[in-house]
């Protein structure tokens, strides 16, 4: 997986965003400890996932509750809602997204879907 | 000189023919820079010429009855002049629509840009699945939680790595190019639909290398797509498809191919004699103009 990589010291701001969408894909709350394996990176120090977290709830784009001897974190909703409203406003409002944004995948035809399928299904296996 | 004014003209469609080879014989990164400075020097020679035909057909109104220097200086029909006038008005005018445009979007994307980030991540709270660079200052990923929840950990950090490649070498501006380069001319359009394949490719490396696995940013690219395709609640109309994915995929299985620059000197040819003609025209038009005045 993406760990395995030999990865040199990321920037604290990509360690960030990569924590907040590890929080987003899973779920339900996350111990540090969870994070930390959730992350795939033997590189990565436990108390750096830590540190990390305490800034995204400083923040306040995770909230947190008392589990065991540490904290769970869990994303809060209320920002991302905020934001997604945001978008959408600016989308109906008439802003063209093919003049200002990339996007990662556009559109896909029939033929491209089978293959692309036939592909995840042979890993799968 | 007036023959190279007409050849200025049939310039960008000869590169827009020749454009593709740039995208097959060169690495992503580097044909889009090359893509880039063609797609700079068929829009220049469109502008140009269509001004060097302006004045030659029109500026006889300007000069006295009988100036004999420009009527030898000065062979273009009037009614040629006045179509370059027309011609140049729209391609002026399609521009300007695309500044705005672009503009306008900006503004109203300004409050994504400001939200709190988890260093250059923002996610949207909606299950549809969708990721984006958001670029500008400060440039963000934009993410959905929909799909956030339909990709593995290592899946996503190829998603970040991608748009975060956008953001980093400033790809908002080679599309910009292409955008206004098109709008001008519209020949260029198969350039514009090079570069910006050529833009997502280029980010597609980058992502493969930061997480040092072709196949899991293959793989990663392919469970986006479909989930994209799946779940997307958009019209059928709209899904273009502009990012050619299945491409992309099989770019991203086969071995990362090295430059072949040496092929492309049918390319370097053509816009060598591109440039030779802009500046050639510069003179005719500084002679031109000098007949009328003096």
């Amino acid at each position: 997986m993406a760990g395995s990589a030999p990865e040199q010291r990321r920037e604290s701001g990509a360690l960030e965003a990569e924590v907040m969408a590890a929080l987003w894909s899973e779920a339900g709350w996350l111990t540090v400890g969870q994070m930390h394996q959730a992350l795939g990176d033997e590189s990565l120090a436990y108390k750096t996932v830590l540190t990390v977290l305490g800034r995204l709830h400083a923040k306040g784009l995770v909230e947190r509750e008392r589990s065991g001897r540490g904290h769970a974190y869990r994303p809060r909703r209320g920002p991302a809602e905020a934001v997604a409203a945001e978008m959408n406003q600016a989308l109906t409002r008439g802003a063209d997204r093919r003049a200002v944004l990339q996007r990662f995948v556009d559109g896909l035809d029939p033929d491209d879907e089978q293959a692309l399928r036939a592909l995840l299904d042979a890993r799968e296996q | 000189m007036y023959i190279t004014v007409y050849l200025l003209l049939l310039a960008p469609a000869a590169l827009a023919v020749a454009a593709p080879a740039v995208a097959r014989h060169l690495a992503p990164a580097a044909a889009v820079r090359v893509l880039s400075c063609l797609a700079v020097i068929a829009t220049a020679a469109t502008l140009w010429a269509l001004c060097v035909l302006v004045v030659g057909g029109l500026g006889r109104e300007y000069a006295d009855e009988g100036s004999a220097a420009l009527r030898v200086a000065d062979p273009v029909p009037r009614s040629v002049g006045v179509l370059a006038a027309v011609l140049l008005t729209v391609a002026v005018a399609r521009a300007v629509v695309v500044r705005r445009q672009r503009v306008a979007g900006a503004r109203l994307l300004s409050a994504v840009r400001l939200a709190p980030a988890a260093g250059e991540l923002v996610v949207l709270a909606d299950d549809r699945p969708d990721a984006f660079a958001l670029p500008g200052r400060p440039g963000r990923i934009v993410v959905t939680s929909g799909m956030l929840g339909a990709l593995s950990a290592g899946e996503r950090a190829v998603l970040l790595a991608h748009e975060r490649a956008h953001l980093r070498h400033g790809h908002h501006h080679y599309a910009a190019l292409a955008d206004y380069a098109a709008a001008v001319n519209p020949v260029l359009g198969p350039l514009r639909d090079l570069l910006n394949y050529g833009l997502e490719r280029w980010a597609d490396e980058e992502a493969a290398a930061a997480v040092n696995s072709r196949a899991l940013a293959a793989i990663s690219l392919a469970r986006a797509a479909l989930a994209t395709s799946c779940r997307a609640g958009r019209p059928a109309g709209l899904a273009y498809v502009r990012h050619r994915i299945g491409a992309r995929v099989e770019a991203l299985r086969a071995q990362a191919r090295p430059s072949r620059g040496r092929r492309l000197w049918v390319v370097a040819v053509l816009a060598g004699g591109t440039v030779a003609a802009l500046v050639d025209t510069v003179g005719a038009l500084a002679r031109c103009v000098n007949a009328m005045v003096l």
